[in-house]
């Protein structure tokens, strides 16, 4: 087995790797590019900590293979900040308690901006369908749920 | 109590900037130049001697650069509290998924190909998986020596093991005359409950780490008790304390499974033989196999009231799964187990016995709570039928059992900061209870109880004045996520007239920060809260002995002095004054730097009479009321139970940050909905059946049901602003008011947890029969 | 995670070639949603994976006359999407709609999905109340395999190892007729404890014409209910019949135990689901009736 090469468009950047086929998109991410906010909590899919957006869409970047994400623009959590302005959803998250050990938040926030991006004025169900591929532990949810429909309401988004 | 300006407000987190970005560097994230990745070889049996070991081929493979077994650490026993177990498994293993041996190596394909080619040699031993089977005069005895175990110096000896048997402690209470009590009980009811092994499922895996020099052991660790890591591997590797650091990264979550240090001793002694850097992180399967959640308990209970509704006696019989090891098992089978069992009632007559017993899976341990809502379980859920048995509505009934101030505890302790009946009344008003008609399929109930925070631990603090006047805070305690880091920057920033921004805190550091026993027993906001306070009062008098002395000729002493807004001033003049920038430059300048210190020590003992169980001193630094309200619907042909909504009171003494309070106390809720109606850790002949989250079911947003939480403030004579911790108790009664609330609904009572979807339809189909376990 | 050779072949034949190099030690990669988890887990240990990716007709959803044609590269959301099969297809619209978590569904396939072959997945019990078939090819040619001959055991298909899933056709239904797919799961990111899958097609006067139930975790694989339904076909529905249907499907299934629940209470679930899905399309039929 050997390294092929690989071009991957990260948060605006592009960037030339040589890795396994075999290596997760997260993997990469975190281990290649340096990117830690990307986290891992299972094996298994289901925590979400390692959400990203993926040609827009929230995915786990543990399921997909580094060699499939090529074809799209990929954004993680670094990504979202702009000229050191906050999201209004990682501002709001911080606003409404909605980040306590934050571990959870990246997958979290970006979860929210796909769902915010997709659709700007969910309901609290839509909301709690979109977050509920991201587990969180610390929070219990509410103050997250508050923050993403706070954010729809004040329609921000830039 | 009025509010000042930045204690009681609800600010966000000080360091939640590095959350929402990112940017934040916790344990699985910190990377040393160099570094070996480590795994953990474990055991497949549940009970087998350890033959041999022969790690020789794993040693020989290109890229490995260590493997240990427990001949290269010492040959001597640890634990927390009792000494019972070895870091790599000697002579014996004890649960399928013992750590038996590890590799460090280039990569973590290279250490998991190095675990397969070593070779161990077992001869598999008689398993006992069952607590109750483990209890049994024939049973295989799990720790043979457990007689000789010795226990740890600081927590003064309160473990009461059964020599030759399973039996790792057993506590006991007497008060008053049992069966007297009994006698004059008009209705007395015998119960059993049962709750199951349930896990922390904190998100971020436990990660280490370590390198080890002679002049040096560094341990990064995103565990909560640094000092006890310091302590303990100052201990195995034999380097004074001053020579080993341990700094904790950003933690994931702890909720006390995060306390026992498993991977520390592992990496150090990897990174000794390799003499690299040693990284370990567990996957998510090694956190179920390797760390046990809670114990899982039988709760045997019998009370005794009169007709006009008051308790005159209870007897209980605890039994704990301890899993192979006793770990923090022993405090929970003290605090939970005996001192807070009975509730949080006038009870006169008290005969309770907790029993940790050891089996063959993985040891439990700390887990948010402490053992209360298996106790709470049983014993609310009882509450419940005592008063349908009487005839009095089950809140009244609670109200005229409540304790009160100046009541004394099970344990003979007279307590303060009581406010059972207030948390009940506000629970009950918001439920506009006994108002409001009920719908088919549904039902309503309110539980109340009380949390004790672990007795007679002790936090220091510094507090350092910069030229600029800006202000460095050193805490030994961990920031888990409870926001441990922001309260205790709002006191500092109270008591020295800054804003929160002008304060940073180092905490978790044991070369930097002052001693602190750690973050748990939601002890933090009480007693290093306290230490930072008397840090910042003391660095403030420093300061204002220093701007009198800048102010001659006037003749002001510090008395008369105000420290407000990043200026100290004369309280009757206040447009004199000078900056407080000038006065911090001017005491660098001088050569007295300003730099505070406090410590507290939380009031109480474990130490109770061990045939009584009766103190002299109180068993809990503080204790916090609950009362949870719970409405829920079920669905009786699927079994289904919503839950409606959960209303809460919950006393925090003071909340400094009412919205960190309410974010640990929905936490808490959200664990507690988890263990009702989905959460089991599951074994077969020792072995867990569901190790992963596709199979361990924690709630995730679409089942977060609506949740009001009110504070009541009630003040803690000690606490700082009278604050007490909140980051556990509002786990505790979410199961028994979900389970009352579904007795409610249906008539019928379900005793084992969770209440899942065929456990609920099978009890619904057997309508009138008592299950028991 | 084992090291694999990895291949994105551009079109169909390239990847006919691969598969039949490679045979037993390659496996096709769609959405890997299940895959990789497995790969993860060690349970399949693949030499070589092949990529759908690049072969843009496996990513499309063709609207004919009578038929839908859905590419085994189709996604969960992409389905639950489309609007044309909310419209006459709600069934797989609905199940397409209750696969895991978003995110599963935003790389998930239908085709991954259905090779997965899990017994409690949600594509399966969907279209088989469809009366879709599956077509299976390789460098041998092309073959149609009605969606209930494609299970063989639990996790086990029948595609031979040179085969690839490449499309699903799913006839369109007539008129009168009505679908629902409901799922019984712990948590709404789980699989299903136990789910339905019902089109019927009704006339006026309330008689089924054409009834097709398709059921999950009710088995060691997915199954058409194919008793119950010959005791609802031709028979007007009733309150009556709903009850004896109910109660044949428990009769009928075989579960197995697992996390998910016991087999009784997969039993009595699959019963009541059924119940409840008949009571729902016989609901919207008279709704269409009413306009």
């Amino acid at each position: 087995m050997i390294k092929k090469e690989l071009q991957l468009r990260v948060n605006g950047g592009l960037f030339k790797l040589e890795v396994f086929p075999s290596t997760v998109l997260l993997d990469v991410l975190r281990d290649e590019l340096g990117l830690t906010g990307t986290k891992r909590g299972c094996e298994t899919g289901y925590c979400g900590c390692c959400t990203v957006l993926l040609g827009g869409k929230a995915i786990h970047s543990c399921s997909i293979l580094a060699f499939r994400a090529k074809y799209h623009e990929i954004l993680t959590i670094e990504g979202l900040e702009k000229d050191g302005k906050l999201h209004p959803l990682q501002k709001a998250f911080m606003d409404r308690g909605a980040s306590q050990c934050g571990y959870c938040s990246p997958g979290m926030i970006l979860s929210g901006k796909a769902l915010l991006d997709s659709n700007p004025n969910p309901s609290e169900a839509e909301v709690r369908r979109a977050l509920s591929g991201n587990l969180c532990r610390c929070t219990g949810y509410l103050p997250i749920i508050e923050a993403v429909l706070s954010v729809a309401q004040e329609g921000g988004r830039p | 109590m009025s509010n000042g300006a930045i204690v009681g407000q609800s600010l966000p987190l000080v360091d939640g900037v590095e959350k929402v970005t990112g940017r934040g560097v916790y344990g699985v994230d910190v990377r040393a130049a160099g570094m070996l990745f480590a795994r953990i070889l474990r055991s497949p049996y549940a009970h087998a001697r350890i033959l041999h070991i022969d790690a020789s081929e794993a040693e020989r493979i290109p890229g490995v650069h260590a493997v240990i077994t427990c001949n290269d650490l010492p040959d001597r026993r640890v634990g927390l509290a009792l000494k019972d177990e070895y870091v790599l498994a000697r002579d014996k293993v004890r649960y399928v998924g013992e750590a038996v041996a590890a590799v460090a190596a280039v990569d973590l394909d290279t250490a998991d190909e190095a675990l397969k080619a070593i070779r161990v040699e077992y001869e598999e031993l008689t398993p006992v998986f069952d607590a109750r089977e483990a209890l049994r005069e024939d049973a295989p005895r799990i720790h043979e020596e457990l007689a000789h175990y010795q226990q740890s110096s600081y927590l003064t000896r309160f473990i009461r093991p059964i020599p030759d048997s399973n039996v790792a402690s057993h506590i006991k209470l007497r008060k008053g005359d049992i069966a007297a009590g009994f006698r004059l009980a008009d209705v007395v009811l015998e119960d059993t409950f049962y709750c199951p092994r349930i896990h922390h499922c904190y998100m971020e895996p436990h990660a280490v780490l370590a390198q080890y020099t002679p002049e040096k052991i560094t341990v990064w660790s995103n565990g909560q008790r640094p000092f006890d890591i310091r302590t303990y591997m100052a201990d195995l590797f034999g380097h004074p304390m001053s020579k080993v650091r341990v700094i904790n990264t950003m933690i994931g979550g702890g909720f006390g499974g995060k306390i026992t240090a498993k991977l520390e001793p592992i990496a150090v002694a990897l990174s000794r033989k390799s003499h690299r850097p040693v990284k370990l992180v567990l996957t998510r399967q090694e956190e179920f196999q390797g760390f046990g959640g809670q114990h899982s308990a039988l709760v045997k209970i019998k009370s005794g009231a009169t007709s006009a509704g008051k308790l005159t006696a209870r007897e209980m019989e605890v039994t704990w799964d301890a899993g192979a090891y006793a770990d923090l098992g022993v405090s929970v089978a003290l605090l939970a187990g005996v001192v807070g069992a009975s509730g949080p009632y006038r009870i006169p007559n008290l005969k309770i016995d907790s029993y940790l017993v050891y089996t063959n899976k993985v040891n439990s341990t700390a887990l948010r709570g402490m053992g209360m809502q298996q106790v709470a379980w049983a014993v609310e859920s009882q509450t419940d039928l005592l008063a349908e048995k009487l005839g009095i509505d089950p809140v009244e009934f609670r109200m005229r059992n409540a304790l009160e101030e100046g009541d004394r505890s099970a344990t003979g302790e007279i307590l303060e900061s009581v406010s059972v009946r207030e948390c009940l009344k506000k629970v009950a008003d918001a439920m506009q209870w006994g108002k409001r008609p009920k719908a088919a399929n549904q039902g309503r109930a309110i539980c109340v109880w009380h949390k004790f925070s672990a007795p007679g631990t002790t936090s220091s603090a510094a507090v350092k004045i910069n030229a600029d006047g800006s202000v460095t805070l050193l805490t030994g305690s961990s920031e888990i996520g409870q926001g441990s880091k922001t309260v205790l920057s709002q006191i500092a920033a109270e008591e020295l007239g800054v804003s929160l921004e002008d304060v940073s805190v180092v905490s978790g550091d044991t070369d930097a920060t002052p001693f602190d026993h750690g973050s748990f027993s939601s002890r933090v906001t009480h007693h290093t809260g306290n230490a930072v306070r008397f840090a910042a009062l003391d660095a403030k008098s420093q300061l204002l002995n220093l701007a009198a002395e800048m102010m001659q000729p006037m003749e002001i002493t510090a008395e008369a002095l105000e420290l407000k807004d990043h200026r100290i001033f004369v309280r009757a003049l206040p447009d004199t004054g000078l900056p407080l920038a000038e006065v911090a430059l001017a005491a660098q300048l001088r050569g007295l730097p300003i730099l505070g210190k406090g410590s507290f020590r939380g009031q109480g003992s474990h130490r109770l009479d061990p045939e009584t169980g009766q103190s002299s001193q109180p068993a809990a630094s503080e204790w916090i009321y609950i009362a949870q309200g719970a409405e829920i619907e079920v669905d009786p042909e699927t079994g289904v139970i919503r839950v409606l909504k959960l209303v809460g009171a919950y006393d925090c003494g003071k909340a400094i940050n009412p919205l960190a309070v309410r974010g640990q106390i929905l936490g808490g809720v959200m664990m507690g909905v988890g263990i009702s109606l989905y959460e089991e850790m599951t074994y077969e002949d020792g072995q867990i059946v569901n190790p992963t989250f596709m199979d361990y079911l924690i709630p995730t947003a679409a089942e977060a049901p609506p949740i009001e939480v009110m504070l009541v403030e009630n003040p803690h004579p000690l606490g700082p602003y009278g604050a007490k911790g909140v980051g556990e108790a509002s786990i505790v009664l979410i199961p028994c008011a979900i389970g009352n609330a579904f007795y409610n609904a249906t008539g019928v009572r379900i005793r084992e947890l969770p209440l899942s979807p065929n456990r609920v339809l099978e009890g619904l189909g057997a309508k009138g029969q008592v299950r028991s376990r | 995670m084992a090291r694999f050779d990895y291949f994105e072949p551009d079109h169909l034949d390239e990847l006919f070639d691969l598969l039949a190099r490679y045979g037993e030690d390659a496996r096709v990669i769609a959405g890997g949603q299940s895959l990789l988890i497995l790969i993860r887990q060690g349970l399949v240990r693949p030499g070589v994976l092949i990529s759908l990716d690049k072969i843009s007709s496996l990513r499309q959803i063709s609207y004919k006359d009578n038929e839908i044609i859905l590419g085994a590269m189709a996604t969960q959301s992409e389905v639950s999407a489309a609007d044309r099969i909310r419209e006459h297809l709600a069934v797989l619209s609905q199940a397409a709609s209750k696969v895991g978590s978003v995110h599963v569904q935003n790389l998930g396939t239908v085709g991954g999905n259905l090779c997965h072959a899990e017994p409690n997945g949600d594509s399966a019990p969907a279209l088989l109340s469809t009366g879709a078939s599956i077509r299976a090819s390789s460098s041998r040619g092309e073959r149609a395999i009605p969606l209930e001959d494609f299970f063989r055991g639990p996790f086990e298909n029948v595609l031979e190892p040179d085969e690839a899933v490449t499309y699903i056709h799913v006839p369109v239904p007539g008129s009168g007729t009505s679908s629902v797919y409901l799922k019984h799961a712990l948590r709404a990111v789980d699989r299903a404890t136990v789910s339905v899958g019902l089109m019927m097609q009704m006339e006026r006067g309330g008689r089924c014409q054409e009834i097709r139930i398709g059921l999950g975790g009710a088995a060691p694989t997915p199954i058409r209910a194919k008793e119950v339904e010959a005791l609802l076909r031709g028979e007007k529905i009733t309150e009556s019949i709903i009850e004896a249907a109910g109660m044949e499907v428990s009769r009928n299934c075989d579960p197995l135990s697992d996390a998910h629940g016991p087999a009784e209470y997969k039993r009595k679930m699959a019963g009541l689901l059924t119940k409840r899905a008949i009571r729902q399309v016989v609901g919207a039929y008279s709704a269409k009736q009413e306009v």
